[in-house]
């Protein structure tokens, strides 16, 4: 049993505040990934819970047990470095059983574990090399190894596959999964890649500025961004944004900007009524917007017409830039769509899925209001 | 492997594993660049080495004012004088007593260092002030510190309830008295190269060992030591020829006295050729010294140069 819990965690680096009131609760087993641009605090806060950064105030709790002034080496957690931090002068076997040594293990159990932990992740063959004589990804099955020898509570990892290929990169997410899966343990995973994020947390913290925006599921956190940060950050490409004002006109409720009027959806326009008259921002994913070509319904009035600034195949789907109004609009549509460069474009947009912003930072959904 | 087309080593090379240069017609313009610097070699390094060495077999002092090929002679004679084999000793002595401790309080203070996020400078400073001073006023402050009833080193001893000692003045003590003030001059300079090197050592290690229990004096040894072994390798080698050099304190502070008890071999070359005027015996005891140097060096590198990590990968 190891929930993880963080109580009003600040984080103070002089004067200033790298962490602010970091407060949530990390159930055991849990794969729990921390994402956000680089900079926003979650090196510091996966530190202060490895122990290598003093707590300034709040409290953390591994395991019902208050940590704060805990010895790393007591408080049943293992890291895996960015730089994987393998001894370079130490064999892959001698790295793996350092941690063990310095616990006093007996060298027969030291042996079982490095051997067992060397098959898990396929290094058995590699055992009496030396990290320069590695590639990077059999680098980071050593760093893991490290780890998981000591058969911990909770595993932290702090961006361990950005060092890779985009390749090796898919492949290690993949098998880091597995690992949790054979493991049953609880795993806190640093990342500012939202695509590591949304396809390897059963749990996303997001974070910016220090502070949590949104946690939560991946595909929740997707769906229901409770704010433009977040729904900023969470998707590929990311959501598009246009300054907009809500207009009542006989008894309809109509987003109205520049070179745009959308129709709230009927089954919208109870809970954004109140906002009516105000400036917001209208948040739309390239995903929900449709090429008029490849939809068999559609309500006419969901409509924008606007002319195609950018066309990039990717195979699967195109990803068109448009500009509307003032605004350039990315739009993801079928692969097969005829748009050209230059011409207009008519693109449906799935009003159901679309969001609303309230104009003053820190930009709060309307939607969850 | 394609010819022409640059190799590089696995895990990221060094330029100059580059085969760019192979079979064109810039090499010799680039060999062109090395003349100035290898004429000047020449003249002021090897020329004289070959000179004193030549010199070495040939009888040359007072009695003999023209250089006579002599054969062995000047050896012979050193061989056979007791003088030189208490240099010798001397010598030795100096340097495998000063060079460990230099060597590992070096990186020990290097370390401390290296870990103080405050106040680095003033440390790096008050450390490295000894080696920035001439050795002329270096000298002059250990003869007082040293001195038997005014010097401050025997006063703190008698505070202590120690018997005071003569240091410079007695044959005891002379060799300990300098290896002492040596020690003192040269520290900060291998102290700042062991800093430097401490700088390619990956902070995250240190991290992950704390992480796995490892306390201070476990994480150094288990880490620093193995990985600047570059670095000490260069200190160790460095320290060595400066310290089988060592002249000036000796000038300054004792003569090599009392009664050779502090003469090394440098010094002794000094008195042989500007004092008793015999230049064989000074070319000969020179060769001694460069033989040993070349020999300690060699030998140094074949036992440990293949054996260090190095940590960039
Ligand atoms: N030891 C430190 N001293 C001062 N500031 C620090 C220190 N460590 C991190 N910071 C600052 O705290 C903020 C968060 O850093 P970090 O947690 O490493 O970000 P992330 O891992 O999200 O990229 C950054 O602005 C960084 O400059
Ligand atoms: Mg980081």
């Amino acid at each position: 049993m190891a929930d993880v819990i963080f109580n009003h965690v600040n984080k103070r680096f002089g004067d200033f505040l790298a962490v602010k009131d970091f407060n949530y609760h990390i159930e055991d087993k849990t794969f729990v990934v921390l994402v956000g641009p680089s900079g926003c605090g979650k090196s510091t806060t996966l530190r202060m819970l490895a122990g290598l950064e003093k707590v300034s105030e709040g409290t953390i709790e591994i395991g019902g047990r208050v940590v704060n002034q805990v010895h790393p080496k007591d408080r049943d957690i293992a890291m895996v470095f960015q730089n994987y931090a393998l001894y370079p002068h130490m064999t892959v076997y001698k790295n793996m059983a350092f941690g063990l040594q310095l616990r006093r293990f007996k060298s027969p159990e030291i042996d079982r574990r490095v051997r067992e932990a060397a098959e898990i992740l396929e290094i058995s063959d590699l055992l009496s090399r030396k990290p320069r004589e590695l590639s990077g990804g059999q680098r980071q099955r050593v760093a893991v190894g490290r780890a998981i020898v000591r058969k911990p509570a909770v595993f932290l990892f702090d961006e361990p596959l950005s060092n890779l290929d985009a390749k090796l990169r898919v492949q290690m997410r993949g098998e880091v999964l597995k690992l949790h899966h054979r493991l049953q343990t609880t795993i806190i995973y640093v990342t500012h890649d939202q695509i590591e994020a949304m396809t390897m947390g059963s749990k996303i913290v997001i974070m910016n500025k220090g502070m949590i925006m949104q946690a939560g599921k991946p595909i929740d956190v997707y769906d229901r961004p409770d704010n433009m940060f977040v729904a900023g950050f969470i998707g590929s490409p990311a959501m598009n944004f246009l300054e907009a004002t809500l207009v009542r006109n006989n008894g309809a409720l109509w987003i109205e900007g520049g070179g745009f009027r959308l129709p709230v959806p009927p089954s919208k326009v109870d809970h954004y009524a109140p906002h009516h008259g105000k400036k917001c921002y209208f948040g739309i994913r390239p995903e929900h917007l449709y090429d008029v070509d490849f939809i068999k319904e559609y309500e006419p009035h969901s409509v924008i017409k606007a002319k195609v600034e950018l066309i990039e195949p990717v195979g699967s789907f195109v990803i068109l830039q448009i500009l509307l109004g003032k605004a350039t609009v990315v739009a993801q549509v079928d692969s097969h769509t005829r748009a050209a460069l230059g011409r207009e474009i008519q693109l449906v947009a799935d009003m159901d899925k679309m969001h609303l912003f309230a104009s003053e930072a820190p930009n709060p959904s309307l939607n969850t209001l | 492997m394609l010819k022409g087309v640059p190799i590089l080593p696995r895990g990221g090379g060094t330029p100059h594993s580059l085969k760019l240069m192979k079979e064109s017609p810039e090499k010799y313009r680039n060999y062109m660049f090395l003349v100035p610097g290898m004429f000047f070699l020449l003249l002021f390094t090897y020329l004289p080495i070959m000179w004193s060495t030549w010199l070495s077999f040939n009888r040359w002092n007072l009695l003999s004012p023209q250089p006579k090929w002599c054969g062995v002679e000047n050896f012979l004679k050193l061989w056979n004088h007791d003088v030189f084999w208490l240099v010798m000793k001397n010598s030795f002595f100096f340097v495998t007593v000063s060079i460990f401790p230099t060597m590992f309080l070096a990186l020990v203070f290097a370390i401390l260092i290296d870990e103080r996020v405050k106040g680095r400078v003033y440390y790096i400073y008050s450390l490295f002030y000894p080696t920035l001073i001439p050795m002329a006023a270096a000298a002059m402050l250990w003869v007082y510190i040293y001195s038997p009833n005014l010097g401050v080193l025997n006063i703190v001893l008698s505070k202590f309830g120690l018997p005071k000692l003569g240091w410079l003045g007695s044959s005891q003590t002379s060799i300990w008295a300098l290896i002492i003030m040596t020690f003192w001059k040269n520290l900060g300079f291998f102290m700042l190269i062991y800093l430097a090197g401490l700088q390619n050592v990956n902070r995250e290690l240190y991290e992950a060992a704390y992480i796995d229990g490892a306390g201070w004096w476990r994480r150094h040894l288990a880490i620093t030591f193995p990985l600047v072994g570059p670095t000490s390798l260069f200190v160790l080698i460095v320290a060595i020829i400066l310290t089988f050099r060592v002249f000036d304190q000796i000038h300054l502070m004792t003569e090599g006295g009392p009664g050779n008890s502090s003469n090394v071999i440098v010094y002794y070359i000094y008195e042989n050729g500007f004092k008793f005027f015999d230049w064989g015996i000074a070319s000969a005891l020179t060769t001694i010294l460069v033989v040993i140097l070349l020999f300690l060096t060699l030998l140094i590198f074949g036992l440990f140069g293949k054996r260090i990590t190095y940590t960039a990968d």
